[in-house]
């Protein structure tokens, strides 16, 4: 635990020590609320109807889609890139050459990524709230727990993308097929039934098989419809459900890629 | 000294107790990528390099001990082996008796690679914060872990500096840097590989200095140290290993295996390289290969050749031309370079080659 905290804080030091780039990131962040806003405000009296059960506005949608999509990109993304990042410095051979143990390495060299990310929905949140978002803040410690398994399933996800960047170097933009598929057919910035209404049946019943599906609805349905978890236990239980596969897969991915790189003798190469 | 081909050395271990290295029969290759018209055309063939062959050797606790040995001759993958970054495809190997591959953590907790590239390093944190980062990894906690810190970083000449940012140091405190890095833990083995690679010679020679004087000496670990560079194994080892193509080809104390392959080579000054008795001496076989230079500014001309009686038929050569009367300014034995070593060893040594 020490060893994720330790790499954690260099990498904070490391992000920091870029200011303006740091600034930027969370003041656009801020900003990019205010098309959001009014973006949702048009399309609120077509969508209205679609999102009941999920928010009583759009633009409430809309918030707590954009909150789901920063974790979801963060849990995806932050592995592969950090692993990239460390073969091409040469950092990723010297700290697996440590006694540290692998699982506090790769929490270690994604926890930064994490915890900024949250760190960007808590600005997403807050701006939208001087724009008039309406959420039940005495239900968000429940939400946060929906939150976290949407993290950790989709970290799942991430650690294969990693396992195929030390496998192959490459990841073959796994990536932005995870985030865009779920973004797209997962409710992140629409409702899932208007993709029933217009896409081929075959393409609607992919949301089924996507987490988002269920942690986005469970989420809004907390957060912004006040419904106690256990009136969204079904939703959080299929997303356990997912949590634990990709998890377990991603766990697999990652073992064998190591073992190989081992083999091969390419932990390092670029 | 141990002079053995490969078979041989198992015997290079003398002292009891537990070597700090034990490498039984090491063996890696690697499977060479292929074009995609060759995987095509034989999709089941597969070409190989064999980065190390079974290696046998020991090293003792304490010891400076060389790599030495052209590009690719398996230095890296053997330390990437020792480091447990790569597995060994054939053999074993053991420090302080815990096999690299059984058990990884627990080497890991005795072995330090340090390699000479500089990009290891978080160039955007200063010198503290990357020995904090590496002193957390390597489970050193509070005042045991600031003391350490700060004892390292006087080991290498960096306290004072610890607070820059590493991207504004020079290449010779990176490298300090990185051997602060290895020392944090107290490694019982230190993998040093080609450290001086990027250091100008002046630099080169303080960082040797620096090594044997306040690594290899007062830690007391044992140093194994990767190099092309001649002087760097000569002043800096106790015994060198000279690879070649993977093979290991000889084990030694360096100048005893300069002795062992040096072809007794002397260098005449004189003024009188004309003269009837060097005609006299190759007569009768007692000088054979000799080059006549050029005249230097003074006059004095240097005469190489070869004495194959050795030291005593040299001290003969020489009182021979004293008495014939010639000026003789100089008479030294040319030493061998360590880069002329090993490929004498890697000729003399390589199945197939003209000296074997």
């Amino acid at each position: 635990m020490r060893s994720a905290l330790a790499l954690i804080r260099a990498n904070f030091l490391t992000a920091a020590s870029y200011r303006l780039a740091w600034l930027m990131s969370v003041g656009g962040l801020a900003f990019q609320i205010v098309p959001t806003y009014y973006v949702a405000k048009t399309l609120d009296p077509y969508l209205g109807s679609a999102i009941k059960g999920e928010g009583s506005d759009y633009f409430g949608f809309l918030v707590m889609g954009t909150v789901a999509y920063l974790l979801l990109a963060a849990a995806v993304d932050s592995l592969p890139r950090a692993l990239e990042r460390g073969i091409n410095t040469g950092t990723l051979e010297l700290i697996f050459s440590t006694p540290s143990s692998v699982p506090s390495l790769l929490v270690g060299l994604t926890g930064y990524e994490l915890l900024w990310a949250t760190a960007r929905c808590l600005v997403v949140l807050g701006a939208a709230a001087v724009f008039g978002f309406h959420a039940h803040w005495s239900r968000f410690g429940e939400a946060a727990v929906i939150l976290a398994m949407i993290v950790a399933t989709y970290f799942g996800a991430g650690m294969i993308a990693g396992a195929m960047m030390i496998a192959y170097r490459r990841t073959g933009q796994l990536q932005q097929v995870v985030i865009v598929g779920s973004a797209m057919i997962g409710g992140v910035m629409y409702p899932t039934k208007l993709v029933t209404q217009v896409a081929p049946q075959w393409m609607a019943r992919i949301s089924d098989f996507v987490p988002m599906t269920y942690g986005i609805r469970a989420v809004r349905r907390v957060t912004i419809d006040d419904w106690p978890l256990r009136a969204v236990l079904t939703d959080v239980g299929m997303l356990g459900v997912f949590c634990v596969v990709f998890l377990a897969l991603g766990s697999v991915a990652m073992t064998h890629a190591l073992r190989r790189a081992r083999a091969e003798g390419t932990l390092s190469q670029y | 000294m141990t002079l053995a081909a490969p078979a041989d050395l198992h015997s290079v271990a003398t002292t009891s107790g537990e070597p700090a290295l034990r490498l039984h029969d090491l063996s890696k290759r690697f499977k060479v990528r292929r074009g995609l018209r060759e995987t095509l055309r034989h999709p089941r063939a597969a070409t190989w390099v064999h980065a190390v062959q079974h290696v046998s050797c020991e090293v003792q606790p304490g010891e400076f001990f060389g790599l030495l040995g052209p590009n690719g001759a398996g230095k890296t993958t053997l330390f990437k082996m020792l480091a447990t970054l790569t597995s060994p495809d054939e053999g074993w190997a053991a420090v302080h008796g815990v096999d690299v591959m059984k058990d990884p953590r627990a080497v890991r907790r005795m072995i330090a690679p340090v390699a000479a590239d500089e990009r290891g390093l978080h160039w955007r944190l200063s010198a503290l914060e990357n020995l904090r980062l590496f002193a957390t990894l390597y489970a050193l906690r509070g005042s045991e872990m600031n003391a350490r810190i700060d004892e390292v970083l006087g080991v290498v000449g960096l306290r004072g500096a610890e607070r820059r940012t590493v991207g504004t140091y020079s290449s010779g405190m990176r490298q300090r840097l990185l051997i602060a890095r290895a020392l944090l833990m107290r490694p019982r083995v230190l993998l040093l590989d080609e450290p001086t690679r990027s250091l100008d010679p002046v630099s080169a020679r303080d960082f040797r200095q620096f090594l044997r004087g306040e690594v290899a000496g007062p830690s007391g670990c044992t140093v194994v140290l990767a190099t092309h560079s001649p002087e760097e194994a000569l002043e800096l080892c106790d015994r060198v290993a000279v690879l070649n193509k993977g093979r290991l080809l000889a084990v030694g104390p360096a100048r005893a295996l300069e002795r062992q392959y040096s072809d007794e080579r002397y260098r005449v000054r004189t003024r009188d390289a004309g003269h009837r008795v060097w005609r006299e001496l190759e007569g009768r076989g007692a000088i054979d290969r000799v080059v006549v230079g050029g005249v230097d500014v003074d006059g004095w001309t240097s005469v190489e050749c070869h004495v194959p009686g050795g030291p005593d038929e040299a001290s003969q050569v020489l009182a021979t031309l004293a008495a014939a009367g010639l000026s003789v300014a100089g008479f030294d034995r040319l030493e061998l370079s360590l880069a002329d070593l090993i490929e004498r060893i890697v000729a003399v040594r390589t199945p197939g080659s003209a000296d074997a």
